[in-house]
């Protein structure tokens, strides 16, 4: 009995390693370092890579290309070129060249005073100019970002602000308390206006591990509050009436 | 004797896995990416760029973790993984099912771990993060910024001990006040 669950032990995991092998992708074959190398960063291969062979995966949407596993959907080519760098150290990275230039945003040629005066009324400027500010002046563009959701109702524009500017959550392992509070503040506001009510709770234990008491969890939503009727007031003003997760002033 | 075959067998996929856990990561070139030390966040929104941004490519297997290498040749590892929703049994968390958020996590050349997380939800985020001093100007137009130039690449390899990680957080942004007020804002109400 015993030998026969040995063997089966082994089969099986001979049959794990041999499947994780064989899923595992291939790495990037390493190009011979035959061109010579020359201070600068412009890929020695020239950007004229013929199309690369792919072989179609119907199942899951993907496809191998250059070795690897990619989507389907991309809009973008896959290459392998090699580099050089400022110190003469050759290197084969992938790279995913857009086939066509990014849209420009439809405000991108506003200055940002023009962007200021419309963004009492328009979201995407406030949107757009908090962008711009977030290493500028973090405080102006936490304001804007929050008038933009405000204005459209897209909680994205707090998300947006929470990922810019509340970095990192966490060094070595050591929790970064503030980012996680700051994180959570808006997490919570979001939640308020309907957005994904887990991420709160994620950064809130987070948080309780890190050693935050009750009080001081109860001074977070209360800003989150206090953010929450900046929003409203922000409606009135504008609207005339509060918007917000279907509260009115009726 | 069969317990000790039993226990290599067992644990010979475990010690496969380990040995092989970075053997499929590929190597990315992120020509927009400054020092790594200084600017973290520039090799997270890439990263993040190549699963969901408006051209994003890489299978998920594939994104799971890789390598992104800058031009002055800075590696940093990268490891995605969706934060997870668990069940509390008995003061532990185990994980059932991912939420809308994700966790990069960088390893830096110089060994530091840098951990952050980005909803899913977002468009294409900005490489570099900061626009003025992106190597092509700003990419989405404005006038800020002109006159600061283009930042230097860092040249010195020395090793760095993350000083942006004290300098980020809460400094400089102003909650409103007690009353839910921002400081005086000067609108053009009638624009």
């Amino acid at each position: 009995m015993n030998r026969i669950i040995i063997v089966i032990t082994a089969l099986a995991a001979a049959m794990a390693h041999t499947i994780y092998v064989n899923t595992d992708e291939p790495s990037a074959p390493l190009e011979p370092a035959s061109a010579i190398a020359e201070p600068g960063l412009s890929p020695i291969i020239p950007d004229a890579t013929p199309e690369p062979e792919q072989i179609a995966d119907a199942d899951n949407g993907t496809e191998l290309v250059l070795g690897i596993r990619v989507r389907k959907d991309r809009k973008c080519t896959v290459e392998l070129k090699d580099y050089v760098t400022p110190d003469g150290r050759m290197f084969s990275a992938y790279t995913c060249t857009p086939n066509e230039p990014r849209p420009a945003h439809p405000y991108a040629h506003y200055d940002n005073e023009t962007l200021a005066s419309m963004s009492w009324s328009d979201a995407e400027a406030a949107a757009l100019l908090g962008q711009r500010l977030i290493d500028q002046d973090t405080g102006r563009s936490y304001e804007l970002l929050i008038r933009a959701t405000a204005l459209d109702g897209d909680t994205r524009h707090i998300a947006w602000l929470a990922d810019m500017a509340f970095n990192p959550t966490a060094v070595n392992g050591e929790p970064h308390v503030a980012n996680l509070e700051s994180r959570y503040k808006l997490a919570e506001l979001n939640a308020r206006l309907g957005s994904d009510p887990v991420l709160p709770r994620i950064l809130k234990r987070e948080l309780a591990n890190a050693g935050i008491s009750k009080d001081r969890f109860s001074e977070l939503d209360a800003r989150a509050d206090a953010l929450l009727r900046v929003m409203q007031d922000i409606q009135r003003d504008v609207f005339g009436e509060v918007r917000i997760g279907g509260q009115n002033d009726v | 004797m069969y317990k000790l075959l039993a226990a290599l067998l067992l644990i010979s996929p475990l010690v496969s896995e380990i040995s092989l856990a970075q053997l499929g990561a590929t190597e990315n070139y992120c020509e927009r990416c400054r020092n790594p030390y200084e600017h973290p966040d520039d090799y997270v929104n890439f990263a993040y760029d190549q699963i969901y941004g408006d051209d994003g490519w890489m299978d998920f297997d594939q994104a799971d973790d890789f390598y992104i290498t800058n031009p002055d040749g800075f590696v940093v590892y990268v490891d995605v993984d969706f934060v997870m929703q668990g069940l509390e049994l008995f003061g532990l968390t185990v994980p059932m099912w991912p939420t809308n958020v994700i966790q990069i996590s960088l390893a830096l050349p110089n060994g530091n771990i840098y951990t952050t997380q980005r909803s899913v939800f977002h468009r294409t985020l900005p490489v570099p993060t900061s626009q003025d001093s992106a190597p092509g100007g700003p990419t989405e137009g404005g006038d800020e910024g002109s006159d600061e130039g283009v930042d230097d690449p860092e040249d010195d390899d020395e090793e760095w001990e993350l000083p942006e990680i004290e300098r980020n957080g809460i400094v400089n942004i102003e909650d409103p006040d007690e009353n839910g007020d921002f400081l005086d804002t000067d609108w053009c109400e009638e624009c």
